[in-house]
């Protein structure tokens, strides 16, 4: 219990950093507000979506079978990595040599560190999402799965750009960027290797799907000449006439965006080009054989549930210790990376059920996050079994009441 | 937490219904419905605890309600599961301003002797579980001389989320200070709700707490 709650202690003890939560928070749920406002057919996409992700993780043997053949008819390597470090592994085997790597945003690159792995090998890493650069610059790892830097409010990246890239200190956002931009742009001409993640595969026709804002993803894909995509078992869907339901869903519920600047649906290698999938199971398998737990691998990272949660909100990302925060992350991380180190996260949340409202497949995080809380052993066990036994009985309940109140008048519980 | 807390709100309630010709009396010989032990992850002891509130459910030959909405939601959600199948729920457990607007069909019609300024919290169990959003409003709508603030973001949680205030309660207290600033920031200083986990939670953080049934009750009273 006590990760979470130190973090969070130090969290509230920064109020800028609440400011610049709630602000960026508010507006993403007032565009989400209006773009799902103007599908007609909203609640049945939800449904259409999780009945698509269920019948995928079904059949998932079948549909990763079927990924990797098509991927290797066109030339394309496929890999299967059992956990983080055999996935780091495979990556810096494929990446020896080949020059300087940049990376597209992705979770699951930060779930198994593959900066920090290459970097540590003497490759040069840069990340070329801006929010992803800007906390890679500060030495911080993303406080928000969609918006990494969400807490930071612009002086602070302006204090970063000063001190990390060397120049004039600037809080024009269009400055800053151009900045980045003009650093980065060296580095995409540069880079011998191109890392993204994949929002979703596509079993059938052997696709990678790629959704994002800034056009660095697809540099990243096609600059370089090797590329590598990196996934975790779960983002599979068994066919491109899938694809739509999700372009529907995901941006909305994420950004509140209609659809992102740019979705790329990629059938690599391409012409001339290197390509390697890397296909992680890190601890998924585990979950997708628990069926009371297994709805938590329909997620499609879309952050709704972080945005929503009034935890996260006082707390930020950070407090979670997890490159999973809020919601989902406090579901996944448990089961994922271990309850002996993250079984303070199902408790960081008042279950409210604001995450179950706004999750675009129906997850129903409040119940998972109880499940968890269960399998973890349960909070103070001794304690609550004798309260249990005094309130098993009316009489005891009634006694125990008197005593109470008058403890709580006493003890301003 | 409503019979340590709010002792009064039982005899509110009881009167509300009177006042609409119902009669209600108090369910002897039950303890808490579990929902704590429940949510700490001990079902086993929620199951010890909660086993006479379920067996007085079953019994009783009229609708049982419930004072606290997470409480009702509780029971609703997880009684069948806990206890095995063997009754029908949700037609014979209700929270109280659920029965009155949905049940009854009833409205409370009253008067308060001074003016008040009041928001109205819907608590999550009773908003997003049970699904009564409108109904709470227009059910103290009734009561003349009260006048009903809209609070910026209502919907959000108070903070209170049973076991977490506990486990950190510095972030439960930072939730609540907020819930608090934004009534306090629509104009009211009294908040009414219909649970006393977050009643007990915002009125910790200053702000002056009352079940709707007390609210109601007092307009009827005049």
């Amino acid at each position: 219990m006590r990760e979470f709650r130190r973090l969070s202690v130090r969290a509230i003890a920064k109020p800028s950093m609440r400011g610049a939560l709630e602000s960026a928070m508010e507006r993403s749920l007032e565009r989400r507000a209006r773009a799902i406002a103007e599908v007609p057919d909203w609640e049945a996409l939800r449904d259409r979506a999780r009945e698509i992700k269920r019948g995928a993780l079904e059949e998932l043997d079948t549909n990763l079978e079927k990924l990797k053949a098509n991927i290797e008819a066109r030339g394309g390597k496929v890999h299967f990595a059992r956990d983080a470090r055999e996935a780091n592994e495979i990556i810096e085997k494929i990446a020896a040599g080949r020059g300087p790597v940049i990376k597209g945003k992705s979770m699951i690159t930060e779930e198994i560190g593959l900066r920090e792995y290459l970097m540590e090998r003497g490759h040069e890493v840069w990340e070329t999402d801006l929010g992803e650069f800007i906390a890679a610059l500060a030495g911080e790892p993303p406080s928000h799965i969609t918006t990494p830097v969400v807490h930071m409010r612009r002086a602070e990246v302006a204090r970063i750009f000063e001190r990390e890239l060397g120049v004039a200190y600037t809080e024009d956002p269009e400055e800053l960027t151009a900045h980045a931009r003009r650093f980065l742009r060296e580095k995409f001409l540069s880079a011998g290797v191109g890392i993204t993640g994949a929002n979703f595969t596509v079993a059938d026709t052997g696709s990678v799907v790629l959704f994002e804002n800034e056009g660095n993803i697809t540099l990243t894909t096609e600059l370089p000449r090797v590329h590598v995509a990196v996934m975790s078992i779960e983002k599979v869907i068994p066919s491109i006439a899938d694809l739509p339901v999700f372009i529907k869903l995901l941006p909305r519920s994420a950004t509140g965006q209609r659809i992102t600047s740019y979705v790329s649906v990629l059938s690599p290698p391409r012409e001339g080009g290197e390509f390697h999938l890397v296909i992680l199971d890190g601890g998924r398998r585990k979950i997708l054989e628990d069926e009371e737990m297994r709805e938590a691998l329909y997620c499609i990272r879309c952050g709704a549930c972080i945005n929503v949660c009034p935890v996260y909100r006082i707390t930020g990302g950070h407090a979670y210790h997890s490159t999973y925060p809020g919601p989902i992350g406090a579901v996944l991380s448990p089961m994922l990376f271990g309850q002996g180190s993250h079984g303070d996260l199902p408790y960081a949340s008042t279950l409210c059920g604001a995450c179950y409202d706004f999750c675009p497949l129906r997850i129903n995080l409040p119940a998972l996050l109880v499940k968890l809380r269960q399998r973890g052993g349960g909070l103070r066990k001794t304690v609550f079994k004798l309260w249990s036994n005094i309130w098993a009985s009316p009489a005891g309940y009634k006694a125990s009441l008197k005593a109470a109140r008058l403890i709580s008048r006493w003890m301003k519980l | 937490m409503t019979e340590i807390h709010y002792p009064g709100v039982l005899e509110a309630a009881t009167g509300v219904l009177g006042s609409i010709g119902l009669e209600a009396a108090p369910l002897d010989g039950v303890t808490c419905c579990g929902q704590a032990f429940f949510n700490s992850g001990h079902p086993e002891m929620a199951r010890k605890v909660g086993r006479s509130l379920f067996y007085a459910i079953e019994n009783s030959p009229d609708p049982v309600i419930v004072l606290s909405g997470s409480c009702a939601q509780f029971i609703r959600e997880h009684y069948p599961r806990l206890f095995g199948i063997g009754m029908d729920i949700d037609e014979s457990c209700f929270e109280f301003t659920e029965f009155i607007t949905r049940l009854a069909g009833a409205e409370i019609k009253g008067r308060l002797a001074t003016p008040m300024r009041a928001a109205y919290h819907p608590a999550c169990h009773l908003l997003r579980g049970i699904g009564l959003r409108e109904e709470p409003f227009a059910l103290l709508r009734g009561i003349e001389n009260l006048e009903l603030v809209k609070v910026h973001k209502e919907e959000t949680c108070c903070g209170f989320g049973g076991v977490f205030s506990a486990v950190y309660p510095e972030v439960s207290r930072k939730m609540a200070e907020e819930k608090v600033g934004t009534i306090r920031d629509a104009g009211a200083d009294v908040v009414v709700a219909a649970d006393a986990g977050c009643l007990r939670r915002m009125e910790l953080s200053g702000l002056r707490a009352m079940h709707v049934a007390e609210l109601l009750w007092m307009g009827v009273r005049g």
